[in-house]
């Protein structure tokens, strides 16, 4: 109501600062991921949990496509410069607001100065924390997501994660409507908690044909574990291997979600930084929804897959887009 | 070949040929350019890439069945068809300077000594073919050139090196490249190319070799490399 008297100056003189005390292991600002550019040899990047990052900025009324940040394993700390609303999901990273205790799945207000700190993830791996209108960065190919290999995206443009003094721009708390609690939940049904087992729904692609129905079998009755080597290019999956996987292939385009065999039979799980092409043998694809699962299996958890159908896969990926694109009641005032 | 699969629950794969050759590229770049001009913005992506396209949709912008029916229509007008355009012929030539000198080549000598013949030599071979850009991938405007003259092919590097400067002039079994930009990389160095493959200063992407584009390679001297804004850093 108030906010469409505000000229854009004004709203560009609203913006709110904070400042990096400690990136902690890795802090990446992400967004939905940068399309259409695949063809380039860029690849799409983004949120590896799109339901965590999801919450993150639904909390706050964001668009969907508002950039958030991603923080693997957390022992983060920044300053709020002037005061700003905020939002944290997914992994739960024991967070404190001027050393108080904050419930996870839920959005807060912070006063200039205050510090927000991040210790250890507990449960899952990637916690994510959302500012009222999305973090600043250019647009680097439609996109602010940080890829590190391809050196584009993130607060500078070069693909950097955050350092250190950076400093984080975002929008100011509105004073009206819904802008004004302090604090919104995800409803408990919502929340997720990510234990130390992750069971897979696959359908199969590109050279399921290709593998031997021992292969099959065997992919789908083995006990995974997440390797340590695991990042966001993909994760590495340690068990029995695959007996005799078909060989290496002519290169074609990869996408996340699909798992490769290379020749010594232990599967990898493509991520969200994956390369644009590649020439191992695909046997399948994750489920889309059930990869923001996989991007919270820490090193040894165990992972099973099961076989799905695309249907299934297409139609909750479809409901979960929706859901997190829908604009939330009242948020918009 | 015409094999439509699955690639996820955002992608379709469309396979037009066992292997790559310059038909395979002329059907893959005819198919793509058809989906294009067909679905245009109404997909993410479309990427061609030696024997296939791959199409890229947002699930909230596109009906899955109407994809494929879309793609099956194509696939049967284009096998009915005879290719009658050289794709061939119509691509951009585009000519890369290349420094072959030592310092810029930290792999010729063992090339050279594999392949049993002088780096004079290697450079003759290597720069005196047409290349086609079969692929574009593994980082932003890197572009996988083929094919290199049996007798200068190497296998790759046993180990990658962490650290491959821009600009780097590669080959691996009969495959050609150009490092756009520094990165990790297993293949063999024998020169060094001025020229940017890849640049996204106002954020939009500048890449300079496309599928289908044809590559020569020219030797350049080290005075030359310099003035064409070359350098030895890293």
């Amino acid at each position: 109501m108030n906010s469409i008297a505000f000229s854009s100056s004004d709203i560009a003189l609203r913006r709110c600062l904070a400042t990096i005390l400690n990136p902690g292991a890795l802090a990446l600002i992400q967004d939905r991921g940068r399309f259409g550019y695949q063809h380039l040899g860029i690849g799409a990047s983004g949120v590896a949990d799109s339901h965590g990052a999801g919450w993150a900025n639904r909390l706050l009324g964001n668009s969907s496509g508002d950039a958030v940040i991603e923080l693997c394993l957390g022992n983060f700390r920044m300053q709020f410069k002037s005061e700003g609303r905020f939002a944290i999901a997914g992994a739960d990273l024991g967070w404190r607001l001027d050393g108080e205790r904050l419930e996870n799945w839920c959005s807060y207000r912070a006063r200039a100065g205050a510090k927000l700190e991040a210790s250890i993830a507990t449960d899952g791996l990637r916690g994510y924390l959302g500012f009222s209108g999305g973090v600043d960065a250019p647009l680097i190919c439609g996109s602010r997501a940080t890829s590190q290999g391809d050196g584009l995206g993130g607060l500078k443009g070069n693909g950097e994660p955050l350092a250190k003094g950076d400093v984080l721009t975002f929008g100011c708390p509105m004073n009206s409507g819904i802008h004004d609690a302090s604090v919104r939940a995800v409803p408990s049904q919502f929340r997720r908690t990510y234990g130390t087992a992750v069971t897979l729904r696959v359908v199969p692609s590109n050279q399921f044909n290709a593998f031997s129905a021992d292969c099959v079998h065997q992919l789908l009755n083995t006990s995974y574990t997440v390797a340590p080597d695991s990042d966001r290019m993909g994760v590495r999956l340690a068990g029995s291997a695959l007996p005799e996987p078909p060989g290496n292939l002519i290169s074609e385009p990869v996408s996340p979600g699909a798992i490769q065999v290379p020749a010594n039979g232990q599967p990898i799980v493509l991520m969200q930084d994956c390369q644009t092409i590649g020439g191992y043998p695909k046997l399948g694809h994750v489920y889309r929804v059930d990869l923001d699962r996989l991007a919270q299996a820490r090193p040894g958890a165990q992972v099973r897959f099961v076989m799905g159908n695309r249907a299934e896969s297409q139609h909750e990926w479809l409901l979960q887009s929706q859901f997190f694109s829908s604009a939330v009641v009242g948020a918009n005032a | 070949m015409f094999q439509i699969v699955d690639s996820g629950d955002t992608a379709i794969t469309v396979y037009l040929a066992d292997k790559p050759s310059e038909h395979s590229l002329s059907r893959v770049l005819t198919f793509a350019e058809r989906l294009k001009r067909l679905l245009g913005d109404r997909v993410q992506d479309i990427v061609p890439s030696y024997c296939c396209v791959t199409l890229y949709f947002d699930i909230l912008r596109c009906d899955y069945f109407v994809l494929r029916r879309t793609i099956r229509e194509l696939g049967e007008a284009l096998d009915t068809e005879q290719a009658s355009r050289c794709e061939g012929e119509q691509a951009p030539l585009i000519t890369l300077p290349v420094y072959y000198g030592q310092e810029s080549a930290p792999d010729m000598a063992r090339v050279s000594r594999a392949c049993e013949l002088s780096s004079n030599e290697i450079i003759h071979l290597h720069s005196s073919q047409t290349y086609r850009v079969f692929a574009l991938g593994f980082r932003p405007g890197f572009a996988f050139m083929g094919d290199v003259v049996e007798s200068i092919r190497v296998p790759r590097l046993e180990s990658p090196r962490k650290r491959v400067p821009a600009g780097s002039v590669a080959i691996a079994g009969n495959q050609a490249a150009v490092y756009p930009s520094a990165s990790p990389g297993g293949w063999n160095l024998i020169g060094r190319c001025p020229t940017p493959l890849f640049s996204c200063s106002s954020g939009q992407p500048e890449v300079l070799l496309s599928v289908g584009a044809r590559v020569r390679f020219q030797q350049i001297s080290r005075d030359e490399y310099v003035q064409l804004g070359g350098c030895f850093d890293e």
